[in-house]
C-alpha cells in the first residue's frame, strides 16, 4: 500500500483510475464532480496519456465509444444533467460490448437542479437510462477508500464482462476529504482484446465495432448473447455489506454516503435500546436481492432511505417479496439526511409495529 | 498564532484547509473584540465554504461578506463590492479565504494594486498530506503560480499538515518538517502550525506558534464534531495562544 494521502472523492477515483492503468479520460465539467477533470488535467500530461475536454457529454462518450473500441481502458464523468446527454452513447456502448468505465457523481434533479448531492439517478443508473434492453455494472463507494477500491473493481470488471462499468457516488461523496492508500499494483497485464480495432494488417480477421443491426433474426440473437452476459453477472457479482443485521428488528436499507449517516443513527438507535441494523448494496446492479431476501426470513422491518423520492424501495420490496413491511423516508433536491431525522425515522417505524 | 497586519489573507492548494484556518482565526479575532470581518473569496469550490456558517460567525459579531441569498449555494464566480470597502476600512481586520490553487487565486489577482498600498498578510496554507503539496518541490511550484496568479508575494506558511480524522501528533510533525525546508529555500517564515485542538497537549512544543483548530464542516455522519473533546487539552491551546497574543503584544 502507497502513504497515505488526504484527498476528496473526486480527486482519489481519478488517481485509481491512472493506477488501474486508464489510459485515456474525455469529459465534460460539471459541478460536483470538477475536481475529477481538475485532477486529471494534471496528471495525465505528466503520464503521456490523453486528457481531453470535449465539447459536450454527448462528444465525451461518443470518444470513450471509440477509445473503448480500439481496446484503450477509458473513463468519462459527469454529474446528473450531463450523465442525461451521455445516454445514447451508454447505449450504443452496451450494444457493441465494450469496456469502459462512467462515473456519476449525482446532484439534485430533476432538470438542472441543484449542485448539492442527491441519489436520485437510481433509476436512470439501474434501469436502463437509455433505449433497449442493457445493463451497467453500477457500484455505490461510501468512502474516498471504497472509490479507489470499487475504481480498480470497475476497469476489471469492464474488461471481464466487455461491459460499460457505472461508479455511482453523489456530490458529498466527491467533495469530501478522507485519508487514502493506493494498493500497490504489479503492472498487470490487462486480458487480451482480440476484437479490438488496432489497425488491420492480415494476421486477423478484419475487426469492426457496430451498434446496428438491421437483420431481426441477428438482433434477436446478439439480445440473447447479452441476456446470457447479465445472468452470468447476475449470478456471480452481487455485492452487499451488513452492519448488526443478526438480531435487527429493524434494517435500514441505504447506499452510498446515506449508509454511513445511516450507520450512526443506527448507533445511536442501538443506544437507545432499539435492535436496529444497515444492509448496504455495493452493486446497485446486479442488486444484492439474495442477501436481502435471507434477512427477510426472519419477522423484521424493512426502510430504505434515499436522497431520492423513493427509487431503491423499489428493488428492496422485490427482494423481500412482499413477506416483511418496506418503508422509505427521503430527503431531496439536494438536502442530505440528518443522522437524528432517520432516528426519529427508525423509532417511528418500530413504535408503528409495536401499535399493530 | 497571532498576525498584527490589518488584512490577513489565506491562499493555498485545493484542499489545503484554507477555509478551516481563515474561519478559526477569525473567531479568536472576535473573542478579543476586534472589529472584523470574514471575506469568502472563494468562487471555484462551492462545497464545504465559510458561507455555510455564516449565522453562527454573524452571533458572534463577524461580518460576513459573501454572495447574498440563494446565491451562496450557486457554482456562480461572485465577488461582492463590499470586498474593497472593507479593505479600506482601517478600523476593521479583514479575514479572507480564497479559493485553491492558482485558479482560486485568480480572483484576489483583482486586489492586487489596493492590497499592495495596504497593510497585509498573505499566507500559504499547506497540507503535506495532500497530493499536489507532498515536497518542497510541490510547495515552491504552488506558491509561485499562486504569487503568479495575484500578482502578490507570500509573506508567511501556515503548516496544516493533517489526514482528517486520521491525524496523529507524527503526521503533524513530519508535515512541519518538510515545510520548514520549504520556507527557508523561499526566505519566508512559518507563522503557526494549525493543530485540531484535541490533539495540541500531545503535538507538544514545536518552536512555532500552535494554532488550535475546530472543524467546522463536517459530513453529517460524525454527530459530535471532534471524537474525543479534552477539555485539558482545550485550555491548554488557549492558553498557548493567549501567552503568544501576550508576547506579541509586548514585543
Amino acid at each position: 500500500m502507497s502513504e497515505k494521502l488526504l484527498m476528496k472523492g473526486n480527486e482519489a477515483l481519478g488517481e485509481a483510475a491512472l493506477k488501474a492503468g486508464c489510459s485515456l479520460y474525455f469529459a465534460y465539467p460539471i459541478t460536483p464532480q470538477s475536481e475529477l477533470p481538475e485532477y486529471l488535467s494534471r496528471r495525465m500530461p505528466e503520464l503521456g496519456r490523453v486528457f481531453l475536454q470535449a465539447e459536450s457529454e454527448i462528444a465525451a462518450i461518443n470518444m470513450v465509444y471509440g477509445a473503448a473500441g480500439a481496446g484503450a481502458r477509458v473513463m468519462t464523468s459527469s454529474s446528473s444533467p450531463g450523465i442525461s446527454l451521455k445516454q445514447e452513447g451508454i447505449s450504443y456502448i452496451a450494444a457493441a460490448e465494450l469496456p469502459c468505465v462512467i462515473v456519476n457523481m449525482s446532484r439534485g434533479g430533476p432538470g438542472l437542479g441543484s449542485i448539492q448531492p442527491a441519489q436520485s439517478d437510481y433509476f436512470q443508473a439501474t434501469k436502463g437510462g437509455g433505449h433497449g434492453d442493457y445493463h451497467l455494472i453500477v457500484l455505490a463507494p461510501a468512502s474516498a477508500q471504497e472509490i479507489v477500491d470499487l475504481t480498480t473493481l470497475a476497469f476489471d470488471l469492464a474488461d471481464q464482462y466487455r461491459i460499460p462499468v457505472m461508479i455511482m457516488g453523489d456530490g458529498l461523496l466527491g467533495q469530501m476529504m478522507e485519508p487514502v492508500s493506493f494498493p500497490d499494483r504489479t503492472n498487470e497485464k490487462l486480458p487480451e482484446k482480440p476484437w479490438a480495432t488496432t489497425g488491420y494488417k492480415g494476421d486477423r480477421p478484419r475487426n469492426v465495432i457496430n451498434s446496428l443491426e438491421l437483420q431481426p433474426e441477428r438482433l434477436e440473437a446478439h439480445n440473447h448473447k447479452l441476456q446470457e452476459k447479465y445472468a452470468d453477472i447476475i449470478a456471480t457479482q452481487k455485492r452487499s455489506e451488513e452492519y448488526l443485521t443478526d438480531d435487527a428488528d429493524i434494517v435500514v436499507v441505504a447506499f452510498g454516503t446515506v449508509a454511513r449517516i445511516c450507520r450512526s443513527a443506527i448507533d445511536m438507535a442501538r443506544e437507545k435500546g432499539i435492535k436496529a441494523g444497515l444492509f448496504r448494496p455495493i452493486t446497485l446492479w446486479p442488486f444484492p436481492d439474495e442477501a436481502l431476501a435471507r434477512l427477510a426470513e426472519k419477522e423484521r422491518i424493512f426502510m430504505s432511505v434515499e436522497m431520492s423520492c423513493g427509487q431503491m424501495v423499489e428493488d428492496i420490496k422485490l427482494a423481500v417479496q412482499c413477506r416483511r413491511p418496506v418503508h422509505f423516508f427521503g430527503r431531496v433536491g439536494g438536502i442530505v439526511p440528518a443522522p437524528e431525522e432517520i432516528l426519529a425515522e427508525i423509532e417511528k417505524q418500530v413504535a408503528g409495529r409495536c401499535e399493530a | 498564532m497571532y498576525l498584527e497586519k490589518r488584512i490577513i489573507i489565506f491562499v493555498g492548494a485545493f484542499g489545503s484547509g484554507k477555509t478551516e484556518i481563515a474561519l478559526n482565526y477569525v473567531q479568536v479575532l472576535a473573542a478579543q473584540q476586534e472589529k472584523v470581518a470574514i471575506a469568502d473569496l472563494d468562487i471555484v469550490s462551492p462545497y464545504f465554504r465559510s458561507r455555510d456558517v455564516i449565522k453562527k460567525l454573524t452571533a458572534q459579531g463577524i461580518e460576513v461578506i459573501a454572495p447574498p441569498g440563494e446565491l451562496a449555494q450557486a457554482d456562480l464566480p461572485i465577488i461582492v463590492p463590499r470586498i474593497q470597502g472593507a479593505f479600506d476600512d482601517h478600523e476593521l481586520k479583514v479575514v479572507v479565504d480564497v479559493g485553491g490553487d492558482d485558479i482560486g487565486a485568480t480572483a484576489l489577482g483583482r486586489f492586487s494594486e489596493q492590497l499592495s498600498l495596504l497593510p497585509h498578510e498573505l499566507l500559504l496554507v499547506v497540507n503535506t498530506y495532500r497530493p499536489f503539496t507532498k515536497d518542497v518541490h510541490g510547495i515552491k511550484k504552488m506558491l509561485a503560480t499562486i504569487e503568479k496568479a495575484t500578482h502578490l508575494n507570500v509573506t508567511g506558511l501556515v503548516a496544516n499538515s493533517n489526514l482528517g480524522s486520521e491525524t496523529t501528533p507524527e503526521v503533524v510533525k513530519n508535515g512541519l518538517d518538510i515545510i520548514r525546508t520549504a520556507a527557508e529555500e523561499l526566505s519566508v517564515p512559518v507563522v503557526g502550525v494549525g493543530v485540531r485542538k484535541d490533539l495540541v497537549s500531545a503535538v507538544g512544543d514545536l518552536k512555532v506558534p500552535l494554532f488550535p483548530i475546530t472543524i467546522t464542516l463536517l459530513p453529517p455522519w460524525y454527530t459530535n464534531p471532534i471524537i474525543t473533546r479534552d477539555r485539558r487539552a482545550v485550555m491548554a491551546a488557549q492558553a498557548t495562544l493567549a501567552d503568544h497574543a501576550d508576547h506579541l503584544e509586548k514585543q
